[in-house]
Parts: structure tokens; sequence; C-alpha cells
């Protein structure tokens, strides 16, 4: 709006000789860590973003610190069985005789991994799919189009038990690969449609009069235009991970040796748990999941706004 | 006493972790009943926001910092919200620029006629739609409009519904904030005229926001030109244009000409005579035509082209944008394509350089058919054949500095590398007024004013020593100011580099300094062609007439009297 214009002799162009500009860094890395703090300050100026990212902040404290935060192993069944909450043992113990406070804390390894890991491979698949499907034209938009259709149609619980059925005994590669199945699909769709705009952009047909390839148009011209929605698909596929693995897990589908909170809510829930007074083994990893998933959607409105361009500096005229 | 009387009035926009900038500086400024002002700026100049300050529609985060707006005697800088619903009627209204898309899409024009009555309950039910049909009848709409929704309207008709429903409350106070400036030039005239009439019709004072002094000056009574955000002059309308007082009016009129004029000159701009037919013409080919490495070499030649683009609804006809159009630019000629929307040219523009494939005919290189070629073959077609866009805010990546998009093409389309494809940039900036090259090579497009934006897009275009040009409009999104000077760059690179020039416009000012041969389009096909000179000085088509006179020229208005 307000582009400084100066009164010059007639014809001459004003010239806005701007400032010395913001400092950027030379370095290529230098440069990276500048975008990602500047998106860190716009997501954080955000109240619910905010809480969100407070949250979400503990819950990696608690997973990297583990082995110092909990009193005991997660393994460790030393302990008398069925155990209410004491001094010793906080949130009382397992039937097997494990401390429910450990296991709570070391259950978070596993849902940060799987919710980031699967959360992120998704995205990337939904990224590739969907901006090249985006720009190409021609008969493999239908075959695509077929495709994702055909996984957003089917339901993603009924998929995911199957496909785990199928390669039972996986571990945690196993969970990861099923999530990163049945998740990338949605997002393809959403950055399919923001390439489908971006590409009508005068920016991009010059970036093909400048004799560029199309891969380098979509990945070095569109893509960085975008990346707001891609964090944001990135969120989104995450959280859904992180419930996903929980009910697989709950479901008894997933690596039954190890401890995360879709399992110990299985284990509680065979040894009936609820009848002997023991709600709290329900309860305490039941509230992790679902405060792990509110903060990453919480984090979610804080991208959003990363989004809206009228936040952003210098889109504007 | 005057009906609104601003004192001191100052507008800060404060955007949320951004510098406060002032955008509305202590302007004083009287408006008296019944009179016709205008009000003339660049962007940035703060009319927009003294117009909606006015009316008080201004949104955080601008703010009324200070001052007073007095509307018949009362203050209301201060009013609050209520107040100020209950003082629309009969008070201020406001007709916004893109007032066209004001209108809800999924409500018929009578109902937004009968929000507006039922809001304010002064016109009682069984009279709604009389009343309406009468304003509608004011700014010449026939009343079968109100049974349709806004999609199936023009943007014209639209733009004209937006003024009937501000007409709708009697106001005394009516802001028109760039009313035309979306619209077709055609259109724009005719709404002008309706704005007058009604004006003098229902005696309401209006406040006309303008960029083009031109449009002001043939309406306004009384004109207050804008600039960072004080108003730098305030007079009468004749006596603005006969006496201006301030350098930068001065410097605003300097940019208006007559295109039929004998001798046209613009600030920058060499002036072109007719001394005999064709002189100009064939003085600037003799120069271009020169042993100079880089000139163009071959002719784009096309033959009885046609496009049919598919019906866009099914049962409706399809569209044909371009109609068995022939043509031949010459190299190192400078051909003009001028029309109003939607008659083609940019159509013609997309399948010269392989972006689009015309329905029928041929499209011819050198010996090249760029109708029949594949994508590979395209991408040398682009190092001969390049383009400058018509909007330097789209048309550069927000995320790339000058430098990046200056040596994509380098490397795309020669054989420089490293430090010697970092020189040629220089170069290319250094070509095209740039400078510092160092300074602008490290900007980001925000950085840059619109002006500096698109020198960086010819610059993009120049970097594969292309032998054709292709511009759509590439002046028509930037302030006068800063037009004469791109135009200039246009001109000197013709005279430089001898490349060939399709230059595509509705501004028919612009193609008169700038081409040798014009060519009128309407509705795909060709109404006139031949010399620029003879065309625009004695049009034989009725069209050309039409679009010569929707030019807006203040003189017309002050030497006809």
């Amino acid at each position: 709006m307000t582009e400084p214009t100066a009164v010059t002799a007639a014809g001459t162009e004003p010239q806005v000789v701007p400032g010395p500009p913001r400092r950027t860094s030379r370095t290529r890395t230098g440069r990276f860590f500048q975008v990602v703090g500047r998106g860190f300050a716009t997501v954080w100026a955000n109240p619910k973003a905010r809480v969100g990212l407070v949250m979400l902040g503990a819950f990696v404290l608690m997973a990297v610190l583990a082995p110092v935060l909990a009193p005991y192993g997660p393994h460790d069944d030393s302990f008398g069985r069925n155990e209410a909450g004491s001094a010793a043992h906080w949130l009382g113990t397992t039937g097997n005789g494990e401390d429910v406070l450990s296991q709570v804390i070391y259950g978070a390894r596993i849902s940060l991994l799987v919710g980031f890991v699967a959360g992120g491979l998704s995205t990337l698949v939904a990224v590739v799919i969907g901006l090249s499907w985006g720009y190409l034209r021609g008969w493999g938009d239908d075959v695509v189009n077929f495709l994702v259709n055909l996984f957003l149609v089917m339901p993603g619980l009924p998929l995911m038990i199957i496909i785990a059925a199928y390669l039972q005994n996986g571990g945690l590669p196993m969970i990861i690969l099923v999530v990163v199945l049945t998740g990338w699909a949605w997002g393809a769709r959403v950055l399919r449609s923001q390439t489908r705009s971006l590409r009508s952009r005068d920016f991009v047909t010059a970036a093909v009069f400048s004799g560029e390839r199309p891969a380098r148009v979509v990945f070095r011209e569109i893509l960085p235009n975008m990346t707001s929605m891609i964090a944001a698909s990135f969120f989104g596929a995450a959280t859904a991970a992180i419930l996903a693995e929980s009910g697989l897990s709950f479901l008894g589908l997933g690596d039954m040796s190890t401890v995360s909170w879709g399992s110990m809510i299985f284990w509680a829930q065979n040894s009936m748990a609820i009848l002997t007074g023991q709600w709290v083994l329900l309860f305490a990893p039941g509230l992790c999941i679902a405060l792990l998933a509110t903060s990453m959607t919480l984090v979610n409105f804080g991208v959003d706004g990363l989004s809206n361009p009228r936040l952003r500096e210098g889109t504007g005229r | 006493m005057s009906l609104l009387q601003i004192e001191d009035l100052t507008v800060v926009y404060e955007p949320r972790g951004a510098q406060p900038t002032t955008a509305v500086d202590r302007v004083s400024l009287s408006l008296e009943q019944g009179e016709f002002v205008g009000l003339v700026g660049e962007s940035g100049s703060g009319k927009s926001t003294l117009g909606f300050a006015i009316t008080r529609l201004a949104k955080a985060p601008a703010r009324i910092a200070s001052g007073r707006i007095v509307f018949d005697g009362t203050d209301i800088a201060g009013m609050g919200a209520e107040e100020l619903r209950a003082q629309r009627r009969g008070g201020f209204a406001m007709v916004l620029q893109s007032g066209m898309n004001a209108l809800n899409p999924v409500r018929s024009v009578g109902h937004h006629f009968a929000d507006v009555f039922a809001a304010h309950g002064h016109v009682p039910a069984p009279r709604r739609r009389a009343r309406a049909v009468d304003l509608l009848d004011k700014v010449q709409l026939p009343a079968t409009v109100l049974d349709r929704y806004p999609g199936e309207l023009s943007g014209g008709m639209r733009q004209r519904v937006s003024i009937a429903l501000a007409l709708s409350l009697e106001p005394r106070l009516m802001v028109f904030d760039e009313p035309t400036t979306a619209l077709d030039v055609l259109v724009q005239h005719a709404v002008m005229d309706t704005i007058r009439e009604l004006q003098k019709a229902e005696g309401f004072t209006a406040v006309l926001i303008s960029h083009d002094l031109g449009v002001v000056l043939e309406s306004a009574e009384r004109v207050a030109v804008m600039h960072d955000g004080r108003v730098v002059e305030d007079a009468p309308a004749r006596e603005l244009y006969r006496h201006p007082r301030h350098e930068y009016t001065r410097m605003l009129l300097s940019h208006y000409a007559d295109p039929r004029a004998e001798v046209v000159e613009l600030p920058g701009l060499s002036s072109r005579t007719v001394d005999a037919a064709g002189g100009t013409a064939a003085s600037v080919r003799g120069t271009a035509a020169g042993p100079d490495a880089g000139a163009a070499r071959d002719a784009v030649v096309v033959e009885h082209v046609s496009k049919v683009y598919p019906a866009p609804r099914r049962g409706e006809q399809p569209v044909t944008a371009v109609d068995d159009v022939s043509f031949t630019l010459e190299p190192g000629g400078a051909l003009a394509l001028v029309g109003q929307s939607g008659s083609g040219k940019s159509t013609i523009a997309k399948m010269l350089t392989g972006v689009e494939r015309p329905t029928s005919g041929t499209v011819r290189f050198g010996d090249q058919r760029v109708d029949r070629m594949r994508r590979r073959q395209l991408r040398r077609l682009h190092a001969d054949v390049q383009m400058v866009f018509q909007d330097p805010y789209s048309a550069l990546n927000p995320l790339s500095t000058v430098e990046y998009t200056l040596t994509r093409p380098v490397e795309n389309f020669t054989d420089l590398r490293g430090e010697a494809a970092r020189a040629r940039v220089l170069e290319l900036l250094e070509t095209v007024g740039l400078t510092p090259v160092e300074q602008f090579a490290a900007k980001l497009p925000h950085q840059l004013s619109g002006g500096q934006r698109q020198r960086v897009v010819i610059a993009r275009a120049l970097a594969s020593n292309p032998q054709v040009l292709v511009a759509d409009e590439p002046v028509s999104m930037l302030d006068v100011s800063l037009r004469a000077g791109v135009l200039a760059l246009l001109q000197e690179l013709r005279r430089e580099t001898g490349v060939s020039l399709l230059y595509i416009t509705h501004d028919l000012l612009s193609a008169r300094v700038i081409a040798d041969q014009i060519m009128v389009l309407h509705h795909g096909t060709v109404v006139e062609r031949g010399e620029t000179v003879r065309v625009l000085r004695f049009p034989e088509a009725d069209y050309t007439t039409r679009l010569l006179a929707a030019v807006p020229q203040p003189a017309r208005r002050f030497e006809a009297s």
C-alpha cells in the first residue's frame, strides 16, 4: 500500500531505493535457519498455537528425557500387581507389576516417533504426488485421480486393520508403513488443488519462458510458495498417525512387546482394569493421546495464519 | 456551511508486528452541498484511505489518529457503530472499486434492495419493488435485472447495481472509489457518464477518487491532488488544468496527450511526428536493421488463424476468441494489437508464443511452424520469442531474488555459467536501468516498486537475446508516472538491439508512441489495420473511433468551451 514515491522531474521514474534490506544470511544453512525462525515466530504469535507449541514441547521433552524422568524401567515387573497409587508408584502398577507412570513417560517416545516419522513420510508422498499431479495435464491426471479417490473412499481404520493383519508382527516399521499407505491421499488432494491455482500465476508461465524443465518449475517455483500448506498437512498427518498407532496397538495389531500408550490401554483392557478400580490405567495413556493430538491441532491454527498472505510481509501491494 | 468539513485528519496503519505508517497526514478539506470533487493520487498516496475514513468504513489496522470529520454539523470521527448505521441513510454512501464483486452471488438483485430497505425501514414493504425499479432506472438498467443473480450480469451492470444500492439510502454524500478502474475501456466511459448525469439530477455531493487525472478532470468541478498522504493542490478543475501550481500536478498532467494529435510527446519519450507517410516507421527500421548482432532476422507470419474454445457450459455456443486473423511482424518491426478485453488480443499472443495452439491456420516463425511444436521445440522457440507480462506483481516469484530470476534463463539459454553468467545478469540489469546493479541483484520482488519489477521482467525476457518480444499490456498495472519510463525503455531496446515487438494494449496513447503498425481487434476479427499514425489520426472503422473517444482527455472539456 505504501510504496514511497518521490516527486521527480517529469518522465524519470521515482526511485524507490529500498533501505538496507533485512539482514539476510549469506550461507545456505544460515538462510534456512532464518526462514525456520521467522516461520516459528509467525506461529508463536498465534495464542492458540502458542499453547499447542508449549504442550508439544513438553511431550517432546518427556520423550527425550524419559530415562531421567521415569522412576523405573518400562519393562520392570518386579513390583506388586494391581497396586493403587502410592508414594512409590504415583499412578499405581499394572496387572504385570510394572510402574504405570514410567510406562506413560516411555510411551511418549513411540507415539512421537510414529507421529513424526509417519506424518513426515506421508506428507512427502502427498507433496510429490500432489504437486506433479496438479502441474501435469493429460491421461496421467485421470489415473492418479482414480487412485487417490480409491484411497479416500475406503474407510481408514478397516483398511489399516486389514493391511496390519497381513503384515503381522512387523513391529514399528510396519505400523509406520500402514499409516503412510492410508494417510497420504487427503494431503495429495489438497496440495494438488493449490498447485492448480498457482500454476496459472504469471511467474510460473514466466519460468517456463525462462526455459525451466517441469520438475524444476514444480519443486523450485511452486513448492516454496505453499510451505504453510505443507506444514499444515504435516501436522494433520502426524495427528492422524498418532491416533492410528494408538488405535492399532489398542486392537492388539501393533508390536505388543513395546510400551506405547495404545498397548497400555490394550493390556489394561485385557486385565479388566476398570473392574479392579484401576481407572488410571486406562485414563492416563488415553489423556496423553488426547493431549498430544490436541497440541498438534492447536499448532495447526498458527500454521493457518502462515498461509494467510495478509499476515505475510511483502505479498501485499 | 459546508456539508463535510475535514480538519487536520491523520490516519495511521498499525499492522501487528510492523512499523506503523501514516497514510493520511493532517489533511484538511471541505465539501459544499452538491459539489463534484475529484481526489487524485497515485498508488500509496492515501486517497482511498481518506475516502474510507470520511465514510467511517476504515477498519483495523487503519485508525483515525487525530482530527475531526464534521458532517452536517456533527463530528463523526468518534461516532459509535449503531449511531453510524442510522446515519448511513440520508448521510453518506460509498461505491467501491470492486463494487461488482460486492454483491452476494447467491441472492438476486431484488433481494439486495429489499435488505437495504428492511434495514432502514424507510420504504414501506408494498412500495419496495417500485422503488427498486425506480432506482435501477436512474442507473439505466431495466427492471428485469431485479430477478437476476449477480453472476448473470456483466461487470458494468453490476457496478451500476451497486451505485443504485448506494443511492437507495438517498445519501447527501457519495464517495466513488475508483468506480471504473476494474471495468473495460468502453464500459468505463459509459459508467462515468451515468455517474455525472446522476450527480446533476440528484444533486448529491460526490467525491470521485481515482488514480487517473484525465478521468477526474473530465467530470469534477474541483480537484484535490494527493501525494504521500497530503493534499498538495486543491483547485477548480479548469484552473488546475490551465495553471497547475504544484510540481507534482504538472508532472501528472504531462502524461496526458491526445493519440489523435499531430505530434504526441510524453516525458522521456522521443517525439514522433508525421512528416511523410510512414516516415517514422522507416527511420526506426533503418536504424534497427544495422549490422548489430542479436537483431531480429526472422519474421513472424500469422495466416488465417482462428481459436475456438469449447462451450463453457453444456448447451451453449463455443466461444470464438480469434476469427481468421492474418498478419506479419517484420524483423525489427513494432506492431500494436489494440482492442477491449475479450477482443482476442491476448489469445493471439498465446498462440504466437506456443502457449496455446490455434484451432485452424498457421503461425510461422522463420521456417518453423509454431502451431505444431512439441514441448522440447517450444523450449528452443522461447530462446527467440520472449514475453513481457502484464502484472509485474505476479510475474516474479515472491521468494526468489532478482539475481536468481535472471540467472535461470541465462543458464538455460546460453553457455554462460558461474561468474560469466553473473556478469551477464548484471549487464542485463544495467540495460534496463536498474543501477546500482549489485544492490538490485540481491533484492526480493517485494523490495521493489511496480516500475522496477516490470524492468526486472523485461530484463528476464532479454536474457536469451530474443528476436521477438511479446509485451502483453506491460504498463497497464503501473502508475501513470512510471508508464512513460517503461515505454521509453521498450523503445530504446528496439533501437539498440533491433528486437521485433508485438505490443498488446487497450491504451491507444501508448500504442501511438511505441508502435509503427497497428491492428484494431474487435470480437476476434481485425476491423482496421495500417500505420499507427494514419489509423489513429484518421480512423475509418467506427469501432476505432469509439476506442479513441474513450481515452480520457482533460483537453477536450476545456479546449472546447
